[in-house]
């Protein structure tokens, strides 16, 4: 009998022991968020082109505005070159870097504008651990779920529906519902002029659809977080099909859905979740499930919008007064 | 000076990022602003518009400018609460008058970039009375003395937009202590006295983007508490992954924040409360090697309720670790019946080799003692 007992004893200890070890909580959450990312960097060469004309009976002097990558942990901007030479270069309210030129332009006469910068962007893949989410501090809840004049977090229809589709006490899986949800009801067009979530959703039989292209998509999932207090903004930028490509626009051709061939402007979501930050949330590049923390490096963000209430003036990437912008092409080429 | 198209024609912002391209006839606004603060902490803000072509030509009095100005009044009307605050649902203010267009107004703007201001004559006119106890931009520095940030809201939403002119008047009993602006790039006031400051900005680089003022205002008081909105934390508990929070709603409907704050720890659910509504919500957190934290309630920048635990207590009767069952129940249940099947296996064997594989020998050859060893 004493043979027995020590036997089961002895057993009972062999499986347990390994358990104690299995269940010894991870501390360092640093360590764990740093760990479980990869990077896919990718240096650019852009050359950046903008005719400019004056189509009045005068001379017209007047400062351009041209809006130059910001520089983040994931973007690395250097300018080259910028033709003329800019005055100055200055930052918008959300951050945004411009640069001021001020350019004289003769009655019907023509100007180019030229910029050369590299733009090193890292691509990533974060291995998110569901677990691991958390939600965010008061100071950045505060700011970026507040309403702006596109994110009306006070429609009842949008805080019904947010709260219908993507409630969760965990903000992983609340920003994970919302992405597959608007992909899911997304009936894409091109739209023209911003209309802001409250006039992106649109009743389609008994349920609801997102109508409109990228700026809609991510209004509609900004304005839909934030009303569940998951932080989040936009980021304007390019999306590109392949690291070397032309990009263009003619403003006197008036296109739709053909403009999408070779014109990549572009716009996404980040959303901020501790212990990573912000994470990128991209709902158009794979239309069969959205990207969250995988985030390639065909896209090259140029600025963020979240903190004020008309977002950046920037989104035009170059911006004259009495000007007309003609024509626009962006040159994307492997860099050094 | 601001950039406008008219409605009817094509007016695009930013769709899916696409340069602004226009057809049609383009107009431009002439920006002259007023500002008179009250000694009762309100001030008047008035706005004075004039439209003109890209050639300089005068379109004042034209019937669609009229009616489309007047459909746009609520555009205007933001345009001057955001002088005063990123969120102008917010702020209390009051329409002084509607758009109207007063013939005998003079509006100034540099309209060829030459450093010289074109005087248009006439000026379609709005004017607010904006409750500065509702605004964002003002800081109280000591009694009765405030800091007043004056935003230029067009700058703020378009780069290429300004104010041309902006005057400030001040009540008799309002004292201006001291101004300056933002970027130090931007120009100075071209006049400063006791009770009136005026820019004059021939173009966007020299505009300041923020006109700051410390100024005497002795009517004004801030806030201490903000009226109606009332929610109370009904009760808190220690679950295995984070806190949970119940919270009841006495006053007005809105968004409010439940915070879990501690050392090294803050986090924030938002949730949006009906009248009446008791809600439940739970806050994941670490709470390993915590002794106490927080639970705080908020509505934008007020604490409305806040209540602390001590998880050092909590420890003894709720352990913040999730028990191995409640964290791993099918693990543990398949160990648990590997652990009795195996037992049952082991012991059956230890039986068997005890028993001798032949029957035991007949009495007359036993010896009385023991098989066993």
């Amino acid at each position: 009998m004493k043979k027995e007992l020590t036997l089961i004893a002895i057993l009972l200890l062999a499986l347990l022991l390994p358990l104690g070890f299995a269940e010894k909580p991870a501390n360092d959450e640093g360590t764990i968020a740093s760990l479980s990312m990869e990077f896919y960097n990718y240096t650019y060469v852009v050359q950046e082109r903008a005719l400019l004309v004056n189509k009045l009976d005068r001379v017209v002097r007047e400062y351009v505005y041209l809006s130059i990558p910001r520089n983040t942990s994931r973007v690395y901007c250097e300018v080259l070159k910028v033709e003329p030479k800019p005055l100055r270069y200055e930052r918008d309210e959300e951050g945004n870097v411009f640069a001021l030129v001020f350019i004289e332009v003769e009655p019907g006469g023509k100007l180019w504008i030229n910029l050369t910068y590299t733009v090193r962007v890292s691509g990533y893949k974060m291995r998110l651990n569901r677990e691991k989410a958390l939600w965010p501090p008061l100071e950045i809840a505060r700011v970026y779920t507040d309403d702006s004049i596109y994110w009306n977090i006070n429609n009842e229809t949008l805080r019904k529906l947010a709260y219908k589709i993507a409630y969760s006490d965990n903000p992983l899986e609340t920003a994970e519902k919302l992405a597959r949800w608007i992909q899911d009801h997304l009936v894409y067009e091109m739209t023209r002029g911003r209309k802001g979530s409250d006039h992106a959703l649109i009743k389609k039989g008994f349920d609801l659809a997102v109508y409109g292209d990228c700026v809609e998509v991510a209004d509609t999932y900004v304005t839909l977080a934030r009303i569940l207090g998951l932080p989040a903004r936009t980021v304007f930028g390019f999306l590109l099909t392949s690291h070397e490509e032309k990009h263009w626009l003619n403003a006197s051709l008036r296109e739709d859905m053909s403009l999408l061939t070779h014109w990549g402007g572009h716009m996404w979501v980040q959303v901020y979740i501790p212990p990573w930050g912000w994470i990128d949330v991209e709902m158009l590049e794979d239309l069969s499930q959205p990207k969250i923390g995988d985030f390639s490096n065909l896209h090259v963000p140029f600025g963020v919008e979240g903190r004020t209430f008309y977002g950046s003036g920037l989104l035009e990437f170059v911006i004259p007064s009495y000007l007309k912008l003609e024509y626009i092409e962006l040159e994307f080429r492997r860099g050094g | 000076m601001k950039k406008y198209l008219l409605a009817m024609l094509l007016l695009l912002i930013c769709a899916s990022l696409i340069p602004e391209t226009v057809t049609g006839q383009e107009l431009w606004y002439a920006l002259n602003f007023e500002l008179y603060f009250n000694a009762d902490g309100t001030v008047i803000v008035k706005q004075k518009l004039h439209p003109f072509t890209a050639e300089g030509e005068s379109w004042f009095g034209k019937p669609e400018i009229e009616e489309e100005l007047r459909a746009e009044e609520d555009t205007h009307i933001m345009f001057a609460l955001l002088l005063f605050t990123s969120d102008p649902k917010k702020v209390k203010y009051e329409i002084v008058s509607h758009v109207y267009k007063d013939a005998e107004e003079y509006v100034l703007c540099d309209v060829y970039g030459t450093g010289k201001m074109v005087q248009f004559k006439g000026a379609y006119v709005v004017e607010v009375l904006i409750h500065l106890n509702t605004t964002d931009f003002i800081e109280r520095l000591e009694d009765s003395t405030y800091r007043v940030k004056i935003r230029d809201s067009f700058t703020s939403r378009d780069p290429r937009s300004w104010i041309d002119v902006i005057e400030i008047k001040l009540d008799p009993q309002v004292r201006l202590l001291a101004y300056s602006w933002e970027p130090k790039t931007a120009k100075n006031a071209t006049e400063v006295s006791e009770t009136r400051i005026l820019w004059m900005n021939y173009n966007e680089p020299e505009a300041p983007n923020v006109y700051i003022l410390d100024l005497y205002i002795p009517g004004l008081k801030l806030p201490e508490k903000i009226a109606g909105y009332k929610v109370r934390i009904v009760n808190v508990e220690v679950k295995a992954r984070g806190v949970e929070v119940v919270v009841r709603q006495l006053g007005k409907p809105g968004y409010f924040f439940v915070r879990l704050v501690g050392e090294g720890l803050d986090v924030t659910r938002k949730i949006y409360l009906e009248e009446g509504e008791v809600k439940t919500v739970f806050i994941p957190a670490p709470l390993e090697g915590k002794r106490e934290v927080r639970v705080e309630v908020w509505y934008e920048d007020h604490l409305l309720d806040s209540e602390s635990i001590s998880l050092v207590e909590e420890k003894d009767e709720v352990s913040v670790e999730p028990s191995l069952i409640a964290s791993k129940p099918f693990t543990v249940t398949f160990l648990f019946i590997a652990f009795i099947a195996l037992s049952a296996v082991l012991i059956y064997a230890v039986k068997r080799r005890e028993k001798p594989p032949y029957p035991p020998p007949p009495p007359e050859y036993s010896s009385g003692e023991s098989f066993e060893d």
